[in-house]
């Protein structure tokens, strides 16, 4: 599965690609290059030619509080594009910067623009990816509005888990979570000392289990339950009529 | 910079902090403290209708440097009883 770019392991989740699309998508993914953890890939404001890949790695869009407090509104993992947006929107209306040392392709937008107006399935991935953001969005907001903060966290490793699967980047129900801590705080919006103290919840619940960054979720099927993770809104299933609908169970 | 830990007690279970976070100054450590309180109660209502919930925080030395309590109480009223 790791033969082909991370980017076209993702795309081919939303759409059917040709070999000539496939082709296409790997020559973006050549020009990748390494950045350092907590390196700005583009700030708020700032208008841009181009349009970033995360190809291993991980990074986030993220707004600064003016009393200097993160909040991390989404989480770019290989195969995402950070900033599709700029192809089409002309200001950025918030960061993106690497949470740990990433690969990240660099696109110019004429690239982009280019690119989706040859190949209608290319498109049309573009397309869902943009969508299956937006369901994710939806979701972080019940998240921060509507649930504890252990089941915040025991759904977001739900999600991260099944989303770095899809990829080719995880299995066996363990991960490797791709930040600190501190990060995990910005994401569901507490402190450090809180995240700590429910990460010993969960642990003590026999829900996760956790070796420095490494992440193990004891059993998919009941962290999911207690989180009410219903993997529906990543839409990894395509369209196929007879995909039914996400997989909320699995290993049935 | 210094290292702060957070025992709390809910009034059902006492929890110590075995690992402690990181701060740049005492004052940065008593406001994590007022927050822990604050978010400790909106994701654990009480059983009842009386709770008190209490953070300390300690020192790197183990010396307990500040308190942070919050009591909450609901009581019906007469003509609703």
């Amino acid at each position: 599965m790791q033969d082909v770019s991370a980017l076209t392991r993702k795309l081919r989740n939303g759409a059917a690609l040709s070999g000539e699309d496939v082709e296409r998508l790997e020559r973006i993914a050549l020009t990748s290059r390494c950045v350092p953890a907590n390196t700005d890939l583009i700030k708020e404001h700032e208008t841009t030619e181009y349009v970033h890949v995360i190809e291993s790695g991980v990074a986030c869009r993220y707004k600064i509080t003016p009393d200097g407090r993160r909040a991390i509104l989404a989480l770019l993992l290989p195969g995402d594009f950070c900033d599709l947006h700029v192809a089409i929107l002309d200001h950025m209306d918030h960061s993106i910067g690497t949470l740990q040392e990433s690969r990240v392709s660099r696109v110019s937008r004429d690239d982009v623009l280019q690119m989706l107006s040859a190949s209608p399935a290319i498109s049309r991935a573009c397309w869902w990816a943009t969508l299956v953001d937006e369901a994710v969005l939806r979701e972080w907001l019940v998240n921060v509005g509507r649930r504890r903060t252990d089941q915040q966290l025991a759904h977001l490793f739900c999600e991260l888990y099944t989303r770095l699967e899809a990829v080719g980047l995880a299995e066996n129900d363990r991960f490797r979570m791709p930040f600190t801590q501190t990060t995990l705080g910005d994401l569901v919006g507490v402190t450090q000392v809180h995240v700590q103290r429910t990460m010993t919840q969960l642990r003590d619940k026999g829900l996760i289990t956790q070796q420095d960054r490494e992440i193990g979720l004891h059993d998919f099927n009941a962290v999911a339950e207690y989180s009410d993770f219903d993997a529906t809104y990543l839409h990894l299933g395509g369209r196929s009529e007879d995909a039914g609908p996400g997989r909320r169970q699995r290993n049935e | 910079m210094a290292h702060f830990y957070f025992d709390v007690n809910d009034g059902r279970k006492r929890s110590v902090d075995d690992y402690g976070v990181t701060y740049n100054t005492k004052d940065e450590a008593k406001q994590a403290a007022m927050r822990e309180l604050s978010l400790i109660i909106r994701d654990d209502l009480p059983d009842g209708e009386r709770a008190n919930y209490v953070v300390t925080v300690r020192d790197e030395t183990s010396t307990p440097i500040y308190v942070v309590m919050a009591a909450v109480m609901g009581e019906s009223l007469l003509e609703y009883t």
